[in-house]
């Protein structure tokens, strides 16, 4: 009896270990949700077995989500390892999902040796605060490999819209020639386009790495235009991949 | 002889002198943005003349089948002819008149078998067979016979080219992937919700109702996939597992080690055999946890996870095991799809026998007449190809669709057909009448979403307009709830007073100015702008009912949660859903300032990193002139400053009305016009379509009869 308790005292104290540092295991950090305008944001960071890094995101900026796309890079083990052990702590000290009405959610997954040990962050806590800070520090670390960035300018009575490709790219956008509803001026009205996109499909690459249109309309005082292609999305030839992205740029 | 075939048909029942107006009917909304069923269907495309959106198209078959709408149908169908009202529409629908509607969809089904066999056949030329109940002359072989067996570049293609490249994108590999893990989701949930056992405790209509919809929408889609269609198991296997290895392979460490000469050294074949087996345990561990859980996140993170090993398998080279493990799922698509060339030459083998009164299936049926069994044969028809007889509705000009209903309504095809409905928690009616029709019920037919829906419809006699209630349930976020009284005793709390006001007075005004119930209405950008805009003239037609339906969209204040029934909102003072840890966290000012600070200074930028002291003196800025800048709302939390225009869109889910957009988390619903307010909930631009209307009151048919 003293040697089974022993074995389970010896398995449990082995599994403990094994959770405490795991090893080769999969950390993914997912953030979904939307804005006050309406526009789906959505970030995907993963850091595989290998240590490569590799974060998706369909807007990213503090007040004004000036970039999106895809980025990566590569860590070292003692990083990786560090982010599973906060990632798995993290985890444990959140409360079992309940159902919310919100769309809103953050998750973190732990994948090893097919395994998923995930949670929903309903309660923060310091563990994740950690967790977050690392994670925070390691996205500063990637490079754009397919990424954009839109910026905006008053150029006399029109705004004037230009995305610019970051990395090697590819980058695909996709624009209605005909409506500008995927642009939207918070306080603004009647927009259209001054000098519209010449093309719905448009590719930014090493070649064109720019593309720029303009809007003209009735400008509020808040300086800022956001772009979605959410409500176009089906427009895109299947051949030609989008990902779906907000951003917003100021003037 | 065809021709004069539904004259003669027609001719045996007239009966009236004078030719009766048809009632009006209200025109299909049409919009000119060209919107595809993109992601492998076959239904709903653009037909010439005028195009469709998939979410109106859906709803074509939204139709009822009671007496005096089939005599409508029939009378449209025959030049406008009288039919007195005590003649029984069955007696009017001869056999003639049955066949010549199975007629037109077994030639739609042609047209689609036949752009099935074009995707999957490498025959060149291709190879297809006219069925002999198709005649040689009929305008859809003569298509087929231009676009696809001896193409000639002049043809007129009615969009045949639309159709195949959507059928070519239901045999393409990551949407097969994509189909095979919503079904599994799907399975798994029917199951669990015990659909198949309607006196269960866990049996709930709505769900079962919407997921028995997308199985049926879902395995027309992917025909590849589904033994259904009499493709063997194995090749559903073949393709299960190797999406298994693809997923668990991008877990592995050394999924990118290379192995040189794969093809020709058996060392290394073993080697990445035994990590391809490995990938497959934990693939199929991981994919198997997503599909049966509860969150809904989790399903998409695996399909996510799919789409990641799709890409970087695509880019990796064959002598890595991630390049292995790729070139394995798309040969194991490859292999079904060669399977559903066979099937497809069988199905189309097949096509007669539904107008065959005495084909296998009926014969063995006694004591029905021809007729009857022609009638069971649509039924199956309607089972078996539900998409194409969607298509052939909305590609059909006015009388011969009219046709086409009434004799699906006729046979009892129609619930095979319908869209997913929900009855349950719907009571009081039926209208017009004293009573009126409350709902209680989690709504939407788009399982697994679905909103807390409780309304009331109300029609006290038949010459008042149909009015639809809602009450919104407002409560205070945590740092409103101690500094919120009602001193002015108006039963609003004093700080939401404006919201409520400009809220009110925004959605009514939108709603009722659709429905031609309001000549002019106060309508607001955002929570200072407002303006006074006369409604459209004329009104949508199919929005303007007579005697019409009218909307009184209230709102009630709470301090706290406790007990407040749905649809309820909170509104905080500051709130921002990106800070992880929930309402609370989400909801505090405190933890919003330090959010936004932080992520001034840690987010990815390719500026000048940040300090402490320039990120603060922006954010108090902002804070002064546009303080929602450092918000973000989400469908249950907003602030004081939020815009009424997202409010209308969330205000018709509570009413019943689903998402029309397309995303991640969407991949099957349907996709509604550029400007339907379900497609794009913010901006100035959306509308309301008749079909809303219609999804709105289908409460009222619930208390109505059974067809």
């Amino acid at each position: 009896m003293i040697l089974s308790a022993l074995a389970t005292f010896s398995l449990l104290l082995l599994s403990t270990v094994a959770l405490a540092s795991p090893s080769n295991s999969t950390v993914v950090f997912v953030e979904s949700g939307r804005s006050t305008e309406g526009d789906r944001h959505y970030s995907r960071f993963e850091v595989g077995a290998n240590n490569v890094v590799t974060w998706e995101t369909s807007g990213e900026g503090v007040f004004c989500q000036t970039i999106a796309g895809h980025f990566a890079g590569k860590i070292d083990q003692a990083l990786h390892e560090k982010l599973s052990t906060l990632g798995l702590k993290a985890i444990k000290d959140q409360d079992p999902p309940k159902k919310s009405k919100g769309q809103t959610f953050s998750k973190i997954y732990l994948i090893q040796d097919g395994k998923t040990t995930k949670a929903a962050i309903n309660k923060g806590g310091m563990n994740f605060d950690n967790f977050y800070s690392v994670l925070m520090e390691v996205k500063r670390t990637l490079k754009p490999t397919q990424a954009v960035v839109m910026k905006a300018s008053k150029i006399k009575d029109d705004v004037q819209i230009q995305f610019e490709l970051l990395g090697p790219g590819p980058f695909n956008l996709i624009f209605d020639k005909d409506r500008p509803e995927q642009f939207s001026l918070p306080q603004s009205s009647d927009l259209a386009f001054a000098s519209g996109p010449r093309r719905e499909q448009v590719t930014l690459n090493q070649k064109n790495k720019m593309y720029s249109l303009s809007l003209k309309g009735k400008f509020g005082q808040m300086r800022q235009v956001h772009y979605t292609n959410s409500n176009i999305l089906e427009h895109a030839d299947h051949k030609f991949p989008v990902q779906e992205i907000a951003l917003c740029a100021e003037f | 002889m065809a021709v004069l075939m539904p004259r003669l048909a027609c001719l045996t029942f007239l009966v009236a002198v004078s030719l009766v107006p048809a009632v009006a009917h209200i025109p299909l909304s049409v919009n000119q943005s060209n919107i595809v069923d993109g992601f492998g269907g076959y239904g709903y495309l653009p037909s010439p003349g005028h195009s469709e959106s998939e979410a109106q198209a859906a709803s074509v078959t939204e139709f009822t089948c009671d007496p005096d709408s089939q005599r409508e149908r029939i009378s449209t169908h025959c030049g406008g002819i009288d039919i007195r009202p005590e003649i029984k529409t069955e007696n009017l629908l001869r056999e003639t008149m049955k066949l010549e509607a199975l007629s037109r969809l077994q030639e739609q089904a042609l047209e689609y078998l036949a752009l099935r066999l074009a995707s999957v056949s490498k025959k060149n030329p291709l190879e297809i067979t006219r069925p002999e109940c198709i005649s040689a002359n009929s305008p859809t072989w003569a298509k087929i016979q231009a676009n696809l067996i001896s193409p000639n570049p002049n043809a007129i293609n009615y969009n045949f080219r639309g159709r195949l490249q959507a059928l070519k994108e239901s045999i393409d590999p990551k949407n097969v992937a994509h189909g095979m893990l919503w079904m599994k989701r799907l399975q798994v949930a029917s199951v669990s919700l015990h659909c198949n056992d309607t006196t269960s405790s866990h049996y709930e209509e709505g769900s079962c109702s919407s997921i028995e919809y997308q199985m049926k929408r879902l395995a027309n889609q992917y025909p590849v996939l589904w033994s259904a269609y009499g493709i063997e198991s194995t090749r559903i296997e073949v393709v299960e597992s190797n999406l298994d290895i693809l997923v668990g392979m991008s877990t592995m460490s050394d999924k990118d080690e290379v192995f040189p000469n794969i093809a020709t050294s058996p060392d290394s074949r073993k080697a990445v055999n035994r990590m391809l087996n490995k990938a497959w345990a934990e693939g199929r561990d991981i994919v198997h946890d997503a599909v049966t859980s509860d969150e809904h996140d989790d399903y998409l993170e695996v399909e996510r996870r799919f789409d990641q090993a799709f890409s970087d398998g695509a880019g990796a080279s064959t002598d890595t095991p991630m390049g292995q493990a790729y070139k394995r799922f798309v040969n194991g698509v490859q292999f079904a799809a060669n399977g559903l060339e066979a099937t497809t030459r069988a199905q189309m083998n097949n096509l007669c026998s539904y107008s065959n009164a005495n084909n296998p299936r009926t014969h063995a049926l006694p004591g029905l007449s021809n007729s009857q069994k022609i009638s069971h044969n649509i039924r199956d028809f309607a089972a078996n190809y539900p998409s194409v007889i969607r298509q052939a509705l909305v590609d059909m000009p006015q009388t011969e669709r009219a046709l086409a209903q009434a004799v699906l309504c006729e046979s009892g095809a129609m619930p095979k057909l319908r869209l997913p409905k929900n009855c349950s928690g719907v009571s009081g009616g039926p209208l017009p009448g004293s009573a009126a029709i409350l709902v209680d019920q989690i709504s939407g037919p788009d399982w697994p979403y679905g909103m807390p829906q409780r309304m009331k419809i109300s029609q006290p006699t038949p010459t008042q307009p149909v009015e639809v209630s809602l009450k919104v349930n407002l409560v205070l976020g945590p740092e409103l709830q101690d500094n919120c009284p009602d001193q002015n005793h108006d039963g609003v709390l004093d700080c939401l007073e404006r919201l409520v006001n400009v809220w009110g007075s925004d959605a009514n005004g939108f709603l009722n100015c659709s429905t031609g119930q309001v000549p002019s209405a106060t309508l607001w950008q955002n929570m200072q702008t407002s303006r006074v805009v006369p409604c459209p003239d004329p009104v949508d037609p199919g929005l303007q009912r007579s005697p019409g339906v009218k909307f009184k969209i209230s709102f009630q204040t709470h301090t706290s949660d406790d007990d407040v029934p749905e649809p309820k909102v909170t509104i905080h003072r500051c709130f921002n859903s990106s800070i992880p840890g929930g309402p609370s966290n989400q909801g505090s000012c405190k933890k919003v300032d330090q959010f936004n600070l932080s992520r001034c200074l840690t987010t990815w930028t390719i500026g000048v990193p940040r300090t402490v002291e320039n990120c603060q003196r922006e954010i108090a800025q902002r804070r002064l002139h546009n303080p929602e800048q450092l918000n973000r709302a989400d469908s249950g939390n907003y602030s004081l400053t939020d815009s009424p225009q997202i409010i209308r869109h969330e205000i018709l889910h509570a009413l019943g009305l689903p998402e029309e957009y397309q995303d991640q988390k969407r991949p099957y619903g349907h996709i509604g016009e550029h400007d339907s307010i379900m497609r794009d909930g913010r901006g100035p631009y959306g509308r309301i379509y008749p079909r809303h209307l219609n999804q709105i009151l289908a409460p009222v048919k619930c208390r109505m009869e059974d067809e």
